[in-house]
């Protein structure tokens, strides 16, 4: 496994964030435990980047009474040693209720299942597609990509060690899917929640890994 | 003679009020190549589809707005766009200034479908359905487990297997371009550009508004940081360019011809008088071509105009043959003696000329008129103007030196000139020699190669095309130059058609020849289609034991399944009919591909429509693509730039046989008079001719149609030369005349050689080897005394 370099560049895109968001989270500052910066959740994250862990995801759907329960495992593969960005692929690997795997990158989100291969979505086509690169985004920490999408804001946490997120879409097209997504953790991302459109939501939580066959 | 003056000042004024007023009306050149090109082998159905493809275009200017791809230079781009945006909706020069496309498209487009969803499936999802693809049901909830499934959870009921939401990304055309921070833009090789589209209120080809658009482009460009790049992309910067061109030339090259032959004819006559007579049916030549031509074609192509240019060197012939043999008798009424001379001279390059006409090429057929037009014009001032204004005048009749001490000069140069009369041609090493510098000669010209390249042609520099090219495939534009024609009786079955074309494009899809393809049948499938997708739903989708019982089984979904269920028996079983959709404003992308019936009075008569390809991957692929339709003789595969090509090689080959007749018609006309001293006088642009093509395929320059066509002028004009040197007995003063008209119309012509419009050239290099090749040849050929006063004694009657 490779670590996941620093990528230098985060550090001065995370400068311009920390400026709006922290003059909107000054007032609440005061009445709770001094809320982190957006870049000190950064560079905590960063100290111990994750390459693979498991997830367990829960999608509560209007329609249905219970939530449809999922698992399986996650792992960034890189096609060639750079790490550049644009090669890093997201493996999303279910192993219940169903074995499938769906690979994400730039190229698309390509399903495999029972060694059939299939695009999901092309990377020149709108709409899935950008939610893929969402998740890929969110996985891997990439806030410059997430800014793109989100306006990100930091919500007060009672516990100094760890952190909330609030993400909530710029653009009318991604908004129709996903209201909000709130995202928190501590050293690591542990939790993330999508609001979606029609009272839908997904969580997803994430565990350290255990055992991974790929 | 005074009433024929008067006629002719009449006529010049008439045409100089005539060009007065047409100069009035701006208009600018014409510059494409494509004009200069015939409208041949193309049906009703086939120019309908260039319409919709490449002249809907026309008014169009992208513009691009590109920078880094870091936050900071993606913001400031933006910014850039927005200012840009404001500035060219502030110009007032465009009809439409467009940015970011609204929101409600997209919305619109779905609500428009979605009553029509059981009956809209891809052709994969068809396939799949009717061999009833478990792999259905798990991709589905694979979608739905996955971290996607917020894309497809709110349709759940509407579209459980998701088929609907399939058909939709594979209708809407595939382009990179999409919303960023509310703008379209589109991203290449870690660039970001933002897009605007610019509609023209004017012409692209209207002079005054080109240099506006231009001047605006270029200050906007100006207030652009250096890291901020701009790519457009347009007819009207090619059609500014070419107009930009044009004018750079005619001021380097015409003015520099222009001051070359004066000085030549000063030099020579060293009056100005003569200058002045020498010049004046050279100009209305060319004022009674310019106002004649813009009266009959309705844009000037910028290669006419150059190509008038070499008008010049011909028409001058006339003046410094009237001149010269004034100065020979100065006493006499010269007309009556050099007029059968001028007339047949008149007559042959006349013929030259013309003989463009003969090609079926708009742009050749202008510059033939021009030529025959400018010739008659300068034959006439020297016929009807000359005479009395010399007259009035009055030459001084002495030579003051200048023109004698030239005449003496070349006299002298004519002694050591070879010439097969004095040369001992019956030795048989000399013979010899000559017969294999021939062979050679013939033998290299038979290696010459040939080129009927279009992008030979091209008149826009590289830089230019690069932009265009980068600029269409960043937008994924429809390439407008490769397309499938098909043919229907009505709607329905050109659909039908379109269907069965459709797995091989798929096909062609995944094996990379194309990157997508557009079809109204993907739009709007059949009816039968629709239908047979209907049933494949009812039966293997939402029948009793269909995969929606796997599907909810697998995943414990059966209340979702039920209700999905009772959405499609609630959904009435009506297709979506042609009709309807053509009038809804979500068939406006693909509205082109549908021409309908061409001839627009029958109401019976077949349809048509197009299928436009993208990314078509060179030529093996486009072969490739051209034999998918020959399966079917109801499509057609279309390729505008082979076809262009193919009628450039056809009329290569035509015009080359032409070439061969009209030295075979040139022999026998000349035969009636010169009898068996004929070969002196065709001997010199034979050879010439020979001799530039064999020169050519050293130079490794491929031949292309319009250096043949050149070498039809230089039959014309050679045999000019060899005619008046043959008929005055190779006299000193006919040689001065032969060589100044000679150096004239290099000057004239061969300048072109310069020219950057590839047609102008060709046209250039050939004239200049050519007639530098006649010039030498001819005193080489021609006869020694004066005419009738040598026994003939040439290279045939030994």
């Amino acid at each position: 496994m490779k670590p996941l370099r620093c990528l230098p560049f985060i550090t001065l895109a995370l400068c311009m964030a920390v400026v709006s968001v922290s003059t909107r989270t000054t007032a609440e500052q005061v009445a709770t435990a001094p809320t982190p910066t957006l870049e000190q959740i950064a560079s905590q994250l960063q100290s111990k980047p994750v390459q693979q862990g498991r997830f367990e995801q829960r999608k509560y759907l209007s329609i249905l009474p219970k939530p449809l329960l999922s698992n399986g495992y996650f792992l960034f593969q890189s096609h060639d040693q750079s790490l550049n960005d644009n090669h890093r692929q997201l493996v999303w690997q279910i192993e219940s209720p169903l074995s499938s795997r769906l690979t994400f990158s730039k190229q698309g989100i390509l399903q495999e299942q029972n060694g059939q291969q299939q695009w999901l979505a092309r990377g020149d086509q709108p709409g899935v597609a950008t939610l893929g690169d969402v998740m890929t985004a969110l996985l891997t920490n990439d806030w410059i990509h997430l800014q793109r999408y989100f306006g990100i804001q930091v919500l007060p946490d009672s516990n100094p060690h760890t952190w909330q997120l609030q993400l909530r879409p710029r653009e009318a097209p991604l908004a129709k899917m996903i209201e909000r997504i709130e995202m928190s953790g501590d050293d690591q991302l542990r939790h993330i929640i999508l609001w979606e459109a029609g009272d839908n939501r997904t969580e997803i939580d994430f565990l350290p890994l255990t055992s991974v066959s790929p | 003679m005074a009433w024929r003056f008067a006629l002719w000042l009449l006529g010049i004024t008439l045409c100089s009020l005539l060009l007065l007023w047409q100069l009035t009306q701006a208009r600018s050149f014409d510059s494409s190549i494509l004009a200069l090109l015939p409208d041949t082998h193309r049906s009703p159905a086939e120019e309908l589809a260039q319409q919709r493809l490449i002249d809907s275009a026309d008014n169009q200017l992208l513009v691009l707005v590109g920078s880094g791809d870091s936050d900071q230079a993606t913001t400031q781009s933006l910014h850039y766009a927005q200012q840009l945006l404001q500035l060219l909706t502030d110009s007032g020069l465009f009809e439409q200034v467009q940015g970011a496309p609204s929101e409600a498209d997209t919305q619109q487009w779905q609500n428009f479908y979605q009553p029509y969803r059981y009956h809209l499936l891809t052709p994969a999802s068809a396939e799949r359905l009717e061999q009833r693809d478990s792999q259905l049901v798990s991709d589905s909830l694979t979608r739905l487990f996955s971290p996607l499934a917020a894309a497809i959870a709110p349709t759940l009921v509407d579209d459980p297997l998701q088929l609907f939401q399939q058909w939709q990304l594979a209708s809407l055309p595939a382009t990179s371009v999409s919303l960023q921070d509310g703008w379209p833009s589109a991203r290449d090789q870690g660039r970001l550009y933002r897009l605007i589209v610019v509609t023209l209120s004017d012409s692209a080809y209207d002079f005054d508004y080109q240099q506006a658009v231009m001047q605006q482009l270029h200050t906007l460009r100006q207030q652009l940081p250096a890291d901020i790049e701009l790519k457009t992309s347009g007819l009207i910067l090619h059609a500014a360019h070419g107009t930009q061109q044009a004018r750079q030339e005619i001021s380097t090259i015409g003015v520099g011809s222009v001051i070359g032959i004066v000085l030549l004819l000063w030099s020579c006559f060293g009056r100005p008088s003569a200058v002045m007579l020498a010049f004046l049916p050279l100009l209305s030549g060319f004022l009674l071509a310019m106002a004649v031509s813009l009266l009959l074609f309705e844009r000037l192509h910028l290669i006419t105009l150059a190509f008038g240019a070499s008008l010049i060197g011909v028409a001058i012939d006339y003046s410094l043959h009237y001149l010269c043999a004034q100065r020979e008798h100065p006493q006499q009424s010269i007309l009556p003696r050099i007029l059968p001379g001028l007339s047949l001279a008149l007559l042959s390059s006349g013929l030259a000329y013309a003989a463009q006409a003969i090609a079926p090429f708009p742009g050749l057929r202008q510059m033939a008129v021009f030529s025959v037009l400018g010739l008659i014009g300068a034959w006439l001032t020297v016929v009807c103007g000359l005479p009395f204004l010399s007259r009035v005048q009055h030459l001084r009749s002495n030579d003051r030196g200048l023109a004698a001490s030239w005449t003496s000069r070349l006299e002298r140069w004519q002694g050591y000139w070879p010439n097969l009369q004095s040369w001992p041609l019956k030795a048989w090493s000399i013979r010899l020699t000559l017969i294999s510098l021939l062979f050679g000669l013939v033998y290299l010209v038979s290696q010459q190669p040939g080129s009927d390249d279009l992008r030979l042609l091209q008149t826009s520099p590289q830089a230019l095309l690069d932009q265009d090219a980068q600029v269409q495939a960043l937008l994924g534009s429809p390439n407008p130059s490769q397309y499938f024609l098909i043919q229907g009786s009505d709607p329905e079955q050109l659909r039908q058609r379109e269907e069965r074309l459709q797995p091989a494009l798929q096909q062609a899809m995944a094996a990379g020849w194309i990157s997508d393809y557009q079809a109204l049948s993907r739009s709007i499938p059949s009816r039968q289609q629709q239908q047979r997708n209907y049933q494949l739903y009812a039966q293997q989708v939402f029948s009793a034991t269909g995969l929606l019982v796997d599907w909810a089984d697998q995943a414990q979904l059966q209340p979702l399944a039920s209700e999905a269920r009772q959405r499609f028996r609630q959904t009435p079983d009506q297709p979506l009919e042609f009709a309807d959709w053509l009038q809804q404003p979500v068939s406006q992308l693909s509205r082109r591909l549908w021409l309908g019936s061409p001839s627009s009075g029958q109401e019976n008569g077949p349809v048509f429509s197009v299928i436009t390809l993208s990314g078509v991957d060179g030529a093996a692929a486009i072969s490739r693509l051209s034999t998918l339709a020959a399966t079917d003789p109801n499509v057609v595969f279309v390729d505008r730039i082979s076809d262009l090509s193919a009628v450039l090689h056809h009329y290569r080959q035509q015009l080359s046989q032409w070439l061969l007749l009209a030295y075979g018609l040139v022999t026998v006309l000349l035969l009636c008079r010169y009898g068996r001293h004929t070969w002196r006088l065709l001997a010199a642009p034979a050879i010439a001719s020979l001799i530039t093509l064999a020169s050519l395929t050293t130079l490794g320059i491929p031949v292309t149609l319009f250096h043949v066509l050149a070498l039809l002028l230089v039959l014309g004009i050679g045999l000019d030369t060899s005619i008046f040197l043959y008929d005055s007995g190779n006299s000193p003063h006919t040689w001065l005349a032969v060589s100044l008209s000679a150096l004239t119309t290099l000057l004239a012509f061969g300048l072109l050689t310069l020219s950057a419009t590839p047609v102008l050239h060709f046209f250039g290099q050939t004239v200049l080897i050519g007639l530098i090749g006649v010039w030498l040849l001819a005193p080489v050929f021609t006869r020694q005394a004066p005419a009738g006063a040598q026994s003939d004694s040439g290279f045939l009657s030994h």
